[in-house]
């Protein structure tokens, strides 16, 4: 294997985003303080063309917000996103709006992210629309081929999302990130909302799909199950940051962060026999308007110690391909 | 065995609806022993919520039990009267209802709503004191359930508490007057892995230290595996399968069940690929005269174009299938 060789299709240095709450008028004037909460908190990591990066972690731990950010449908904070080359987070509107074509994102809820309004054949037309690459005579063919090639059929063409079933609109929410045929896309908790016979079928025809038209995921969910079966390497994130990032099989198998050691002992698992002892953690997740100091995950870590409270650990390689950040990791 | 706590049989929950009476749980017969977790697991629209709504007499009209016994410890429960649920429920079953935000009274504090269930039902509070004694229990009560500094807590209100917390809040009203039976309707599917840990870990062990039977209902066949005795399996208002949990998982016999099975990614197996179940679920409106799987099943043959009967497996196992002796086993999980 000479991936390594290849540039990755997509690198993300120092990334941040910061949001600022408490900022409207009243409570400007009411003195109250503006908070800032630190939703993505300097984070690297990059993508090789064809491989797909899952992204694993808590509610609330920036996940969704990271893509959102790499994608730049959210402007950044600071650091710098290079797709391909070209650092986006400096492209005029212009250009960024021609890459668009080429990073696309499959949402969440598939209630919430189709139009009620419009049919099939808007809705997944009208990105050629925007983008001005087909005209309409041929967008119809384009949409048809594409909803048959996400197992729609084509006499749906001309109805609206309520006539569906929720795995069916995430078939059309699919047919809408792939119609222009893009590089990169983001998958951002694509099956949560479905039941599982349902969810296997999405990720089967993800992965099928991939296969076909040479994609490059990022993969985000909170089912390690999930995850650990589309995923070529996986990123865990703990409140903004990337604790621990490797290839699927390794971190699976011998997780090295103690967070995910708790992540992966702490999911239900239908083949109880073959799980390694529980690493118990106490408590919630720490809000994140007031993260820990040193280490974040410090608060319920049951292996901490002095040096955590202090010192925030960073993300050092560990062998090949991984990375980890804690303090227990490193030579005394 | 000794005689169940919670006996159903041929339950039959109806919907009117304007496309037609939906039969939402169609001819379930179930058993909850004394001490022990039971998983029902099913997919949503699979009915595993109705049946319970239905034990406790909360199927929210147009609704209505159409058919069928619920017996609690000898207590008919279809014939009970609005004063006999009063004594019964909260103090003998209990339930968690799966989302505790919705659940839970936003205007009174966690106090007033834990008091409340103390005062209606325990019978052994003093006379002189009842309000001090009653605050008191329900001190002990969140203390029990893991909610740090219980007494500066109890009198916040929900909105302050994290999802987990208000979840162990909810527990904790359900076991206030020590119940039989717990129903616990997805007590876990809001919260995160370590969290959910936390909460499934919990109700284990109150239920072993207050000997009291466990309904778990959930979707998910992990925590199924991880948390209970025994376990029966829903499909389209009917039970498909019943059986010990462990055997379950490593054997299924109905060909739904091995789906679901199937279609679980596994940690200790990437490579085993996860096969879809293809097509829905049927409507559940008009079904008859043919097994509900039957236009999913990869086993049909023509003499499943009937109404098919629960076959018994092991003495303590039975199946909803016509094929089970003649359909291959599973090549075992654990292996």
């Amino acid at each position: 294997m000479t991936q390594a060789q290849t540039p990755p299709l997509l690198e993300v240095s120092q990334l941040s985003k910061t949001y600022h709450l408490n900022t409207s008028v009243l409570q400007r004037l009411a003195r109250e303080p503006v908070l800032s909460l630190k939703a993505v908190d300097r984070v690297s990591f990059f993508v090789r063309a064809g491989e797909t990066l899952g992204l694993i972690g808590e509610s609330g731990c920036g996940k969704s917000t990271l893509a959102r950010v790499v994608l730049r449908l959210h402007e950044p904070t600071s650091g710098s996103v290079v797709f391909d080359g070209a650092d986006i987070t400096k492209l005029p509107y212009r250009e960024m709006t021609a890459l668009r074509r080429r990073m696309q994102i499959i949402f969440q809820d598939p209630y919430a992210s189709l139009n009620p309004r419009k049919s099939v054949l808007e809705i997944v037309g009208l990105p050629m629309a925007i983008h001005g690459i087909a005209r309409r005579s041929e967008i119809r063919d384009r949409v048809v081929a594409m909803i048959e090639s996400v197992g729609l059929k084509s006499e749906y063409l001309n109805r609206f999302p309520h006539q569906f079933s929720g795995g069916q609109r995430q078939r059309i929410g699919i047919a809408r990130a792939l119609i222009l045929n893009p590089s990169l896309v983001v998958c951002d908790e694509p099956v949560s909302a479905l039941d599982v016979s349902v969810q296997a079928q999405i990720i089967s025809l993800l992965k099928a799909l991939k296969r076909e038209l040479g994609l490059t995921y990022i993969f985000i969910s909170h089912d390690i199950g999930v995850i650990g079966h589309v995923s070529d390497r996986i990123a865990v994130m703990y409140l903004g940051e990337i604790v621990e990032i490797g290839p699927s099989r390794d971190l699976l198998k011998a997780p090295q962060h103690p967070y995910t050691k708790a992540l992966l002992s702490s999911v239900p698992r239908i083949d109880v026999r073959q799980k390694s002892e529980r690493v118990k953690l106490a408590g919630d997740l720490p809000s994140p308007l007031s993260p820990p100091t040193g280490c974040k995950f410090h608060t319920r870590c049951p292996f901490v110690f002095d040096r955590c409270r202090v010192e925030a650990p960073v993300l050092r390689p560990r062998g090949a391909d991984s990375a980890a950040a804690c303090h227990l990791l490193e030579a005394p | 065995m000794s005689a169940p706590l919670l006996s159903i049989r041929g339950l039959k929950t109806c919907f009117p609806t304007r496309a037609g009476l939906v039969t939402a749980v169609h001819g379930v017969d179930l058993d909850v022993y004394p001490g022990e977790c039971l998983g029902i697991v099913g997919e949503s629209g699979s009915g595993k919520s109705v049946t319970f709504a239905s034990v406790i007499g909360l199927v929210r009209p147009p609704g209505f039990v159409a058919a069928g016994a619920i017996n609690f410890e000898g207590i008919d429960l279809r014939t009970l009267g609005s004063d006999g649920w009063r004594g019964l429920r909260g103090r003998d079953i209990a339930m968690t209802m799966q989302d505790a935000l919705t659940a839970l009274n936003p205007a009174l504090t966690v106090a007033e709503q834990i008091e409340e269930v103390i005062l209606a039902h325990a019978g052994d509070l003093p006379k002189r004191g009842r309000r001090e004694a009653a605050r008191q229990r329900a001190v002990e009560m969140l203390r029990l359930v893991g909610i740090p500094a219980p007494e500066a807590r109890i009198d916040d209100y929900p909105h302050q508490f994290s999802g987990g917390m208000r979840q162990r809040i909810m527990i904790a009203i359900a076991l206030s007057c020590r119940p039989k039976l717990l129903i616990a309707d997805e007590p876990t599917t809001a919260l995160d892995v370590t969290i959910q840990a936390q909460v499934l870990d919990l109700i284990s062990e109150l239920r072993r230290e207050l000997g009291m039977s466990v309904v778990l209902i959930t979707h998910d066949l992990g925590v199924v595996a991880e948390h209970t005795d025994r376990v029966a399996v829903m499909y389209a208002g009917q039970i498909v399968e019943t059986a010990p949990t462990q055997q379950l998982v490593e054997q299924p016999r109905h060909p739904y069940t091995r789906g679901l099975i199937g279609l679980i990614p596994k940690l200790s197996d990437l490579d085993a690929p996860i096969r879809p179940i293809e097509g829905r679920v049927p409507e559940l409106i008009d079904l008859g005269g043919v097994c509900r799987f039957y236009e999913r099943c990869e086993f049909r043959k023509a003499a499943c174009q009937s109404d098919i009967p629960m076959n018994h497996v092991a003495p303590d196992r039975q199946a909803r299938c016509l094929r089970i002796d003649e359909i291959p086993p599973l090549k075992e999980v654990s292996q």
